[in-house]
């Protein structure tokens, strides 16, 4: 327990003691009579008037009540609180959760725990700044909310009503919860104090008061300095399960284009199973439904890993040769309504387009066969020349594959390469070229299904080292003969080696190989569906020459302007779930539009089990009490002090009247 | 009547006590003749009974008759006259002083009207005056031409000091002048000892009666000006007690006066005293010739 106001008290009842004690020193000048004896009378006096100075104190149960009353009021004064956590600092930082998992209704009164975190952030903040009638000061105070990035809501600053203000001003979105952008803009503030002989907010201590429910992505990525120190006040239940869509998507039928097969999965974070229904609908019309009780496992734990039980739902293809968005819904809804909701946005049908740049016999034949007349074939000069007037050329294809054009011209795009390996970020080239033959394969890659690369043997492949995020997926004896992965060029799938320095094409795991690749790239382009994203990525999206006015509509919000990059426009972050809207004004007067999904399909996010102790890297952070605030006093001192009080004027009339 | 009897009673108080006798239940055995009848046989004028005679017995009380008629002798026996005790104690402590009149000055006349009818009916009257824990006593009173000094005496006294009654009932009881009948006249606001006091005198032989007079304002304070805040003052051991006079405080003093006055009323009837309470507004005249005649005090 502390005080907020302790000389305030102090002085009242200094000030009211003395004169209280005082009046008990003076007495009633009485009148002096004579009687026959004392023994009818019993001594009994009101000494509420007095008219002479001193007498000796004479123990007193109205003054034992009145001082006691006294120190009562004293103390209500100087405002006794309990504190359940936190050890004021100089400086206290509030990190809010808004996250998605912080939108469960599963708070008191079915609010949300965004909503209950505000509420105790405020009601931490009146007990950190003093809170108290008489109190003035308190440490500086500085409030962020995160999820996937972090802003500061308030800077440093010792008003109440500011950093009052900026809490109620927190909304929630539908982001995944990252920790680390929160600590570096709470580590990056300067303090709010005036003086400059203050210490640097360095060495300064800082106490970090973290309000969510720890479903923290990044908790073993980020630890506290020495000088930091945290409390996490717990928001949500560690009990409260959820059900939703966990992926959602589409395809078009290769065989006919209108025809679009969708599926969806289903993920359970709950402990025991449940029954969900899924309905996908379209223009408000229903194109499928799952049965009505399609149960869901439950979620099973294996140590500290939490795997979700997953039911996925495959429904029957539908016709759709235009633009439109498709809605996954899962009914019936619980506390964690963000992904009960998913969307998909397809696009018109369209014919594969797939550039090879090179002159290979084999591949072009290959590509023929596969792509029929959506195959574009440009030599090395043309290629440069179009990258030179158009740095995105690349991704006007939906593949390009590349048997000629040096890595370091490829631009972003997606990319099946051929030959001297490209050195980009984790892809490293070593060596000179060599023989080699197959080692291992990944056969669950999707690129390497049905593939048998047993009797493969390059003549001339190149040499090159392997990091995180590319992965190998062909081992050689000297050197990965086949990698994939991300980079700032796209995604790019790497072979090692010319197909005519090998055997390779004469095998029938080269068509397997290159169709199931193309497939996989193309499943990256937008030819089946506009770009779908998480919550808080960027919209971008590239529009048809001369397009303008391009803007944006988010779901359930009012047009906004795009930033236009050339032929590119951004907007963001999408924060929200939802399907948003992307028109402009075409050079020919025309309007058009895309559409751009964004769900909520994180594991770890829609995991909404709030967590019982949170760590980062492995350094347990203090869980304070759910009411962790400050427990003021006051009003039950003054209610005590009241039936003291009548306790008081009860004994005085009782020896009064007696 | 001597002029200090007269600052006592008046003429028509004197004339109306004459014919009044002092009552005692019990027959007492006076150290001379006297008017009272006596359970001793002597020679009185009461016959009473006869005996055979003894050698030594005086013939004069021999029945002749008898003796003619039976030739034995029989002695006649008569009941002899023997005198009364009285003994009229007042309380001189320093509360009696206090009423208007003051309880000393009406316990003084009292005394002196019991002490006359004494000493008109030839009894043996001493006067005593309680004080502190002795008494101070005027003995061998007899005969109207004694009521004088009696007076004299009963004037010369003042109240003071405190009494401690048990200590000056016991002096007062240890006396060497007889039994007969012990009037005690007092407030009796005593907190210890009233009992043993009483039970001296008794103890002793003595028919006592006890004579309450409480002042007005001992009874009905607040008609006297004692009401508010005040500090009362014991007139005996000048003990203060500060009040707040109230209507409860009265109330609570009426109570605790009437609980003490109780207790002196079953002390009286538990050592079998007789017991009068009076207050200082008391006419004497009708306490002498109805309150007391009645209450078996005088006849």
């Amino acid at each position: 327990m502390s005080v907020l106001s302790p000389i305030v008290g102090a002085l009242l009842f200094a000030a009211v003691a003395v004169p209280l004690l005082a009046l008990y020193f003076l007495r009633l000048r009485r009148t002096r009579r004579v009687i026959s004896s004392s023994l009818p009378w019993v001594r009994r006096t009101e000494d509420l008037r007095a008219n002479a100075p001193f007498q000796r104190i004479r123990p007193s149960l109205l003054l034992f009540l009145q001082m006691l009353l006294l120190a009562l009021l004293a103390l209500a004064v100087a405002q006794p609180i309990v504190r359940g956590w936190g050890v004021r600092g100089g400086r206290v930082v509030m990190l809010i959760d808004c996250s998605a998992s912080m939108g469960t209704l599963d708070g008191a009164g079915g609010v949300t725990r965004l909503a209950e975190a505000k509420r105790q952030a405020i009601a931490r903040a009146e007990s950190l700044q003093g809170g108290g009638l008489f109190a003035s000061t308190g440490p500086e105070i500085m409030v962020i909310a995160f999820a996937d990035t972090a802003q500061v809501c308030t800077p440093f600053t010792t008003s109440l009503a500011r950093v009052r203000m900026a809490i109620e001003a927190i909304v929630g979105c539908d982001e995944r919860t990252r920790i680390e952008p929160a600590l570096e803009l709470a580590r990056a503030q300067p303090t709010g104090a005036q003086d400059e002989r203050a210490p640097t907010p360095a060495a300064e201590p800082l106490a970090l008061e973290l309000f969510s429910d720890g479903r923290l992505v990044d908790g073993d990525r980020v630890a506290l300095r020495a000088n930091e120190s945290m409390t996490f006040a717990r928001i949500g239940s560690p009990d409260t399960g959820n059900a939703g869509i966990g992926a959602a998507g589409c395809e078009r039928s290769i065989e006919d284009a209108a025809q679009v097969q969708a599926f969806a999965s289903l993920r359970n974070y709950g402990s025991t199973a449940v029954d969900r229904k899924l309905v996908l609908r379209s223009a408000g019309g229903v194109l499928g439904a799952s049965p009505d009780a399609l149960q869901v496992p439950p979620l099973a734990v294996r140590e500290r890993d939490r795997m979700a039980g997953e039911r996925r739902m495959l429904f029957a293809p539908f016709a759709a040769p235009d633009r439109r968005v498709l809605e996954f819904e899962c009914s019936p809804g619980d506390a964690f309504p963000t992904d009960d909701r998913a969307f998909v946005a397809l696009r018109a049908p369209r014919p594969l387009r797939v550039a090879l740049i090179g002159t290979d016999a084999s591949l072009r034949a290959l590509l023929d066969a596969l792509a029929p007349g959506s195959l574009q074939t440009f030599d090395r000069d043309a290629v440069e020349a179009a990258q030179a007037k158009d740095a995105a050329w690349a991704e006007g294809f939906d593949v390009v594959v590349n048997a000629g054009l040096p890595p370091s011209r490829m631009n972003r795009g997606r990319w099946l390469h051929f030959g001297p390996v490209p050195a980009l970020d984790g892809l490293n080239p070593f060596g000179t070229p060599g023989r080699d033959f197959v080692q291992s394969m990944r056969g669950d890659h999707p690129a390497l299904r049905q593939c048998n690369l047993n009797e493969l043997v390059a003549s001339r492949a190149n040499r090159v080292a392997v990091q995180s995020p590319w992965q190998a997926i062909v081992e050689g004896g000297k050197s990965p003969l086949v990698v994939a992965g991300p980079s700032a060029h796209g995604f790019v799938i790497a072979v090692t080696f010319e197909p005519g320095d090998s055997n390779w094409p004469f095998q029938r795991s080269f068509v397997n190989f290159t169709a199931q690749a193309i497939e996989l790239l193309a499943g990256m382009s937008d030819v089946a569906s506009d770009e779908s994203l998480e919550p808080g990525a960027m919209i971008r999206v590239r529009l048809p020459d001369g397009a303008r006015d391009v803007r944006v509509t988010p779901p359930g919000g009012a047009a906004e302007s795009m930033v236009r990059h050339d032929a590119e426009a951004s907007w963001g972050p999408a924060r929200r779930c939802g399907a948003y809207r992307i028109a402009w004004q075409g050079a020919d007067g025309a309007s058009g539009e895309r559409w751009v999904a964004v769900n909520m399909l994180d594991a770890a996010e829609c995991d909404v089990a709030a967590v019982d102790r949170l760590t980062l890297s492995g350094q347990a952070v203090r869980t304070v009490a759910r009411e962790g605030g400050a427990l003021d006093l006051w009003p039950w001192i003054l209610g005590l002090a009241f039936v003291l009080l009548l306790a008081e004027w009860w004994i005085y009339h009782r020896q009064a009247t007696r | 009547m001597s002029g200090r009897v007269e600052q006592l009673l008046d003429a028509a108080m004197v004339a109306a006590i004459e014919r009044l006798d002092v009552l005692s239940r019990r027959q007492p055995r006076g150290s001379r003749e006297g008017e009272r009848r006596s359970r001793r046989r002597g020679q009185g004028m009461e016959f009473a009974d006869f005996r055979p005679y003894a050698p030594g017995d005086d013939l004069r009380f021999v029945d002749w008759n008898i003796y003619g008629r039976m030739e034995r002798l029989f002695m006649r026996i008569f009941l002899e006259e023997e005198d009364l005790g009285l003994l009229v104690l007042v309380d001189g402590s320093a509360s009696m002083g206090v009423g208007t009149p003051s309880k000393f000055e009406v316990a003084r006349r009292m005394a002196m009207a019991l002490a006359y009818i004494g000493l008109v009916n030839q009894h043996r009257v001493t006067v005593g005056m309680l004080k502190d824990a002795s008494c101070e006593r005027l003995a061998g009173l007899r005969g109207r031409r004694k009521a004088g000094e009696c007076a004299a005496w009963l004037l010369d006294r003042a109240p003071a000091g405190a009494l401690q009654f048990e200590a000056a009932c016991r002096v007062a009881a240890e006396g060497r002048h007889g039994r007969g009948v012990a009037i005690v006249i007092s407030d009796f606001l005593v907190a210890d000892g009233l009992d043993r006091g009483l039970q001296a005198l008794v103890t002793r032989g003595w028919d006592v009666v006890a004579l309450q007079v409480l002042a007005t304002e001992d009874v009905a304070p607040a008609s006297h000006g004692i009401v508010g805040d005040l500090r009362l003052v014991d007139v005996e051991d000048a003990s203060e007690t500060e009040v707040t006079v109230s209507e409860a405080l009265l109330r609570e003093h009426r109570r605790r006066l009437e609980a003490h006055n109780a207790q002196l009323r079953d002390t009286c009837a538990r050592l079998g005293i007789r017991h009068l309470a009076v207050d200082t507004d008391v006419d004497l005249p009708r306490l002498m010739m109805e309150t007391m005649r009645r209450g078996g005090v005088l006849r």
